[in-house]
């Protein structure tokens, strides 16, 4: 295998990306940071008027904000689920996405947890979480869920980062500031490649990928288990941990073949991102839709068919297109029955209709999360007194809606900021898998080849007989 | 002259302007009503409405006035809420009653820009009302007595009344019962079976004449031990957010999962660290490694 020669050919291929900023780069980045300006300007008026300036009431204590949280928590399973699991299957297709996948973890984890910090009061008495947390609160448990998965996943980002940076950090073929090839080399931390250092570093990925797994699936239980262990209807649910660990794969694989898109043709890298990826996450979605169906037909019919007070005053929120019935309906049947239908028939099956299918389950999955956090606890389950309306209904402000939009530009924002530090394919990754896919060319030619040989023999044997 | 004429001119619309004002103003009407609660305080509630369109005069403050021997005497004043009601609230022992028991009221609006002022007086009579507890034949009663005064102040039974029992729960007051007050102004009704009390088997019956015209609105109250003694106590929860620590097997299930976590994220450091080592003797990327 000549890796040397195929990575610089990457390099010099990703070399424009990581070079000076084109200008629809400069109009992104100016367009995400007004918003990521106006969400501050907003956080600014929370932190000053209080929480009043929110949707957020005695009754309904949650909004968009846990809504957001659960969705970017959510998210980040791209990486874990990409990364690891194919990882440890030792998939070669998955080399080119690595990246992507790990990036929308960290970046996502990141995120998350900062909407806790929007919805909770008293900001000054967050450190009483650490010091006086009990173990038997569901709260504590996601939190130091959430900080060991964040923990992971930027261990797991950097194992996967090392080999780059140290190639990076050599390279003459494409220019590199001296600032950031200095950055380059520390974070290289010496791999020269050498049999030790390619030994470990596998033995280490391999045992972070066998760990990021068990850890992501018990954040998602854990943030489902806030609700599942409250006894509240739509919330108190036995399935409520498969549940989200299955909502939050689909849709993190759905922000992932988006991301794929939108780099893919930005940066021309339908070389690296193929047709050949979409597809085979395309028949990922049609496998998390499906039981993702299951679980939300499972849920809702056995509330329904009890008809327990509580319960069926919610279902017959969730139906009723006076209140929820439209979203309710787009989410639970546009976010499933969409990716089945254009994905799972050949004839409508695309590039295309795989990233139409993620934009629309992304966006059925986040109302989704809305709907399990709002209407639930619209529903007073207490005697009130004083009922005004805006008591009881939950209706976001500006001021959510801009820290929500802070939240998404802040996500793009990142991603962009981290594809200019480094090349948004692996490096070195794709160059083993490309070498790989020539080596299996020239091995199949060289044996049909030979079978050619050995049928034409046989056929003058036979005719010479 | 001139000035003179302009003058006398502003002084007649001036005062046209005033006359016209005060036409402008609106009636209001009053309503009061009389409340003794079971814990001895009385409590005036006093209604302003607009007397042409009936809507509530929200913001009017209301003088509540106790009369004795014709003289109205200040009890307290209260400002009308948004539905225009002023609620007063105080001691019994501060209102003036005649031999009899009679009591009047008076409450006032002194009027505002929009409104003009009004006064409504009303008169309740005051009643003592006794709750007992009787046992016989093995059935258990309440039995409820009104008396009242004549006008040489002698207690005199107060006869044809309706008197609705109830027992005070968490969030509102269960119906026990309904007595019919006979001539005799005694009443009697079977005390209910397998009501739920405190863990000494209390309960509170509270005892309530509504809308009487000539009485108000009267409530007293008394305890009894006839309930079905019902511990409150929790028990223990080892899982409760209160409870001193969490149970045995969470703290256990909670730290191996940590610790072995976390055990792999050190080891992972560690090896970063081996593989620094490894590094520090080459110079450049070994690339034929893999041939």
């Amino acid at each position: 295998m000549n890796i040397k020669d195929t990575s610089t050919s990457l390099l010099k291929e990703f070399a424009p990306q990581m070079g000076p900023w084109s200008w629809k780069g400069k109009t992104a980045v100016v367009i995400l940071s007004a918003i990521l300006l106006w969400g501050l300007y907003a956080l600014y008026i929370q932190v000053f008027k209080g929480h009043g300036v929110t949707g957020m009431r005695d009754n309904v204590v949650w909004g968009l904000y846990i809504a957001n949280f659960v969705f970017f928590i959510g998210i980040s399973y791209a990486g874990a689920i990409i990364s690891g699991i194919l990882h440890l299957l030792r998939v070669n297709w998955r080399k080119p996405i690595l990246r992507i996948a790990e990036l929308i973890t960290v970046i996502a984890t990141i995120i998350g947890p900062i909407y806790i910090l929007l919805c909770v009061g008293r900001l000054d008495r967050l450190h009483h979480l650490f010091m006086y947390g009990r173990i038997q609160s569901p709260i504590t448990w996601d939190v130091l869920a959430i900080s060991t998965y964040l923990v992971g996943s930027i261990i797991f980002l950097y194992l996967a980062l090392i080999r780059d940076f140290a190639i990076l950090s050599e390279t003459n073929e494409i220019h590199i500031p001296n600032w950031r090839r200095k950055i380059y080399k520390l974070l290289s931390i010496n791999f020269r490649n050498t049999p030790e250092q390619v030994k470990r570093l596998k033995l280490t990925l391999d045992v972070l990928s066998a760990i990021i797994i068990p850890t992501a699936i018990i954040v998602h239980s854990v943030l489902s288990w806030i609700f599942g262990m409250t006894l509240r209807p739509g919330w108190h649910s036995t399935i409520f941990g498969p549940y989200f660990v299955l909502a939050a794969i689909f849709s993190g694989t759905g922000v992932m073949i988006i991301v794929m898109y939108v780099f893919r043709n930005i940066y021309n890298l339908k070389r690296y991102l193929t047709d050949q990826h979409f597809r085979y996450m395309g028949y990922m979605l049609i496998v998390l839709a499906a039981g993702y169906g299951y679980f939300t037909f499972s849920e809702y019919l056995t509330d329904w068919y009890t008809s327990e007070k509580w319960d069926a005053e919610l279902i017959d929120k969730l139906f009723s297109f006076e209140h929820y019935g439209w979203w309710f309906y787009f989410a639970n049947f546009g976010g499933i029955l969409v990716p089945l239908i254009l994905i799972g028939i050949p004839k409508f099956r695309s590039v295309k209709t795989i990233v139409f299918s993620s934009v629309v389950l992304v966006a059925a999955l986040w109302i989704k999360r809305y709907l399990i956090v709002v209407p639930t606890l619209e529903n007073t389950l207490l005697p009130m007194q004083d009922l005004r309306p805006e008591y009881i209904s939950y209706s976001a402000t500006w001021v959510e809606w801009a820290l929500t939009a802070a939240g998404v530009a802040a996500f793009i924002l990142f991603f962009i900021l981290m594809s200019r530090f480094v090349p948004i394919v692996p490096v070195w990754e794709t160059s083993e898998y490309l070498e790989e896919i020539k080596l299996k060319t020239s091995d199949e030619k060289v044996l049909s080849e030979k079978r050619a040989r050995e049928v034409k023999q046989e056929s003058i044997s036979v005719s010479t007989s | 002259m001139k000035t003179r004429i302009l003058l006398i001119a502003f002084l007649v619309l001036s005062m046209c302007g005033i006359t016209f004002a005060q036409d402008e103003e609106k009636g209001v009407l009053l309503n009061v009503v009389y409340q003794r609660d079971h814990s001895a305080q009385v409590v005036l509630t006093a209604t302003i409405v607009d007397e042409e369109e009936e809507e509530p005069v929200s913001g009017a403050v209301i003088k509540f006035y106790t009369l004795a021997d014709s003289l109205e005497v200040l009890l307290g004043a209260a400002t009308a809420n948004e539905e225009g009601v002023a609620v007063l609230s105080i001691q019994e022992d501060k209102v003036s009653k005649a031999a009899d028991g009679l009591m009047e009221f008076a409450v006032r609006f002194e009027g505002n820009d929009t409104f003009g002022a009004n006064k409504e007086t009303a008169s309740w009579k005051d009643l003592e009302m006794e709750i007992n507890f009787v046992e016989e034949d093995e059935q258990r009663n309440i039995e409820v007595s009104l008396m009242s005064w004549d006008d040489e102040g002698n207690k005199i039974p107060v006869p044809e009344m309706d008197v609705y029992l109830f027992a005070p729960r968490m969030f509102s007051q269960l119906p026990i019962g309904e007595i019919w007050i006979e001539e005799d102004g005694k009443g009697r009704v079977a005390f209910p079976e397998a009501l739920p009390g405190d863990d000494s088997g209390n309960i509170q019956v509270l005892a309530k004449i509504t809308d009487s015209d000539e009485y108000g609105n009267y409530a007293s109250f008394k305890s009894i031990d006839w309930g079905i003694a019902v511990s409150h106590e929790a028990g223990e929860i080892p899982r409760s957010l209160w409870s001193p620590s969490a149970p045995i097997w969470m703290q256990v299930t909670f730290i191996i999962l940590m610790s072995g976590v976390w055990y792999h994220f050190f080891l992972v450091i560690y090896k970063l660290w081996r593989i620094k080592d490894y590094g520090k003797n080459e110079e450049k990327i070994i690339w034929d490694i893999d041939k």
